[in-house]
């Protein structure tokens, strides 16, 4: 048996196959070590090498081993929890409509319409999960800038206009798109493009920040102050933690000093630059944090009014004393937790919040323990996303501060629950391929085309180091 | 010299640990420093450790990196500090035993 056939044989027993690779050039490269050796003590090649794999053993032994140790793995709890959370919010939101409906309000929320989206969306978010999320660091760049010119392009051919801004696409059907809520998918796309950047010196970290642009400023383009503020917040979190982790050659303490003053930096941009709702925008959303709600009591929401109300009399167990008339409440799907509150006790509201966060935790938990880089990034990223986005909804719903910005889960909307999803499937992906997903040096196959990349030397993440 | 399998087969880990804990390695550097030191006792095979390494790695007792060695680039072991926590656990058990099976045949330890 020569070494190309053990290696194959060998290999052939594992059955992921994105693990072979980097199995094959492990043992391969110690064949060649092996059969160096043998050389220096006066063997020919073909000789040293035939011994050498005599050396290696049994290569369906170790390939039966290999192949139970590198086997993906079907993280079965977190996609329990997204059940659950699914069919929960769901009940909620359909049994808070119909509170809503009792006391004269508008209809929010069509249960048969979210089902058929919340089935929509396990059946992509299962795809995703199948798919090797590794392939998506060959073409971030150009996955990247696509998606936001294409969002570009349906905005300016077929925008929806709403209140006057334009945040819709429209679709065929009756059916749109928001906008807003599909740049959340830059998120795993940006950390895919950073992952490009490892090992390089200072100007990664510029084009790091360059690349922020694109999301945010369409996100500002559409009148999305608030999917600016995510985003940006999002990818801040995202770079700093590229950097963290070592990978690039930088001063690691100035770069992260850096970019915990950047947020205030595009603060500051917007108020010298923007429009002057823009600097008023900026001024509402800050003047709970800041103690001037006297200064904005005549321009204070009203829903908050109602949170406020809902909250004041709700109690521990079971439905609140005196609830509000919520038949103005607009919006109910962004006051779900207040509104369970109200009718179902702050227990319930705590549980559920509480399964929510657990569930985005854990996934930021896996995702900061993974040893793929680029797994350890997008995961990151995509966790992050989602917990700036649940820890304003939740400050939302303790009357806190007004941003009206979408959660996963509890928010209601087609396009919300599919990119929800599409994320979900991103993390499980992650979660399943932990043990196989290969650090890629080639750009893969995406698209049938195959690139070489610069072939990076740097240490992997320890924990210890 | 041969050696009864199952003796070694347990003190495996424990050994591939104790190497790492000195300095980061590669599979091929571990079998040959393991026979030097071993004088030639534990002539582990590749087969054997890198399924033992894999599987290491992905309980998070060691992590991994490619580095430029020479011409070549090397898949390099290191150990993590769980991983440290586990050899002293295993260092541990090792001594009981080896003391005990002294005991039992009556060797006078040295």
């Amino acid at each position: 048996m020569d070494k190309k056939e053990y290696i194959k044989v060998l290999t052939d027993q594992i059955r992921c196959k994105m693990a072979r690779p980097a199995v094959a050039r492990e043992i391969g490269d110690h064949i060649e070590d092996q059969t160096a050796a043998f050389m220096s003590e006066g063997m020919n090649r073909a000789e040293a090498e035939t011994a050498a794999v005599e050396e290696m053993g049994n290569p369906v032994e170790t390939g039966v081993e290999l192949d139970r140790i590198h086997r993906p793995k079907m993280p079965w709890l977190m996609i329990g929890l997204i059940v659950i959370l699914s069919a929960l919010s769901c009940i909620f939101q359909f049994l808070l409509n119909r509170e809503a409906v009792k006391a004269g309000a508008g209809v929010f929320f069509d249960s048969r319409r979210q089902i058929v989206f919340i089935l929509l969306g396990i059946l992509v978010m299962t795809g995703v999960c199948f798919a090797d999320y590794t392939r998506i660091a060959a073409r971030a760049r150009e996955l990247l800038i696509g998606l936001v010119l294409l969002l570009l392009l349906g905005r300016n051919v077929m925008g929806l206009s709403v209140n006057g801004a334009v945040q819709w696409i429209q679709l065929p059907y009756g059916q749109a798109v928001n906008i807003l809520i599909v740049l959340m998918l830059t998120v795993p796309l940006y950390a895919a493009v950073l992952y490009r950047y490892r090992g390089q010196a200072q100007p990664a970290v510029l084009k790091s920040i360059l690349w922020m642009i694109p999301g945010c400023f369409l996100a500002l383009l559409c009148a999305g102050l608030w999917m600016v503020f995510i985003l940006y917040l999002t990818y801040l979190i995202v770079c700093g933690t590229a950097v963290y982790r070592g990978w690039y050659k930088v001063k690691r303490k100035a770069v992260l000093i850096g970019t915990g003053v950047l947020p205030f930096a595009g603060a500051g941009l917007i108020w010298l630059i923007g429009k002057d709702y823009q600097r008023e925008r900026l001024l509402f959303y800050l003047s709970s944090v800041a103690g001037a709600d006297e200064r904005y009591s005549d321009s204070w929401p009203y829903a908050m009014v109602y949170v406020k109300e809902l909250l004041k009399n709700s109690r521990m167990f079971g439905g609140g004393n005196g609830i509000p008339d919520i038949s103005n409440m607009p919006e109910l799907s962004d006051f779900m937790l207040s509104g369970v509150a109200g009718y179902y006790g702050i227990f319930t509201a705590v549980l559920l919040g509480g399964a929510l966060l657990f569930l985005l935790l854990r996934f930021l938990w896996i995702s900061s323990r993974q040893r793929n880089q680029l797994g350890m990034l997008m995961g990151t990223g995509c966790a992050v996303v989602f917990l700036i986005e649940a820890g304003f909804y939740f400050l939302n719903n303790l009357g806190i501060v007004y941003l009206g910005n979408y959660c996963p889960f509890f928010s209601y909307g087609g396009t919300g629950t599919i990119v929800t999803y599409i994320l979900l499937g991103i993390l499980l992906s992650i979660c399943r391929y932990q043990d196989t997903a290969p650090e890629r040096k080639t750009a893969g196959s995406l698209f049938g085309i195959r690139r070489q990349v610069k072939r990076i030397n740097i240490k992997m993440f320890s924990p210890d180091k | 010299m041969n050696i009864d399998k199952s003796l070694i087969s347990g003190s495996t880990a424990m050994m591939v640990l104790k190497l790492l804990s000195e300095k980061d390695m590669y599979g091929y550097e571990m079998i040959e420093v393991l026979r030097e030191r071993s004088q030639n006792v534990f002539e582990l095979k590749a087969g054997t450790l890198y399924p033992l390494l894999h599987g290491l790695e992905g309980k998070g007792m060691l992590t991994s990196y490619e580095k430029d060695a020479g011409n070549k680039i090397r898949k390099y072991y290191s150990i993590t500090r769980q991983g440290r926590k586990l050899l002293e656990e295993k260092k541990g058990e090792w001594e009981i035993y080896s003391k005990a099976v002294a005991s039992v045949l009556g060797i006078v330890p040295v």
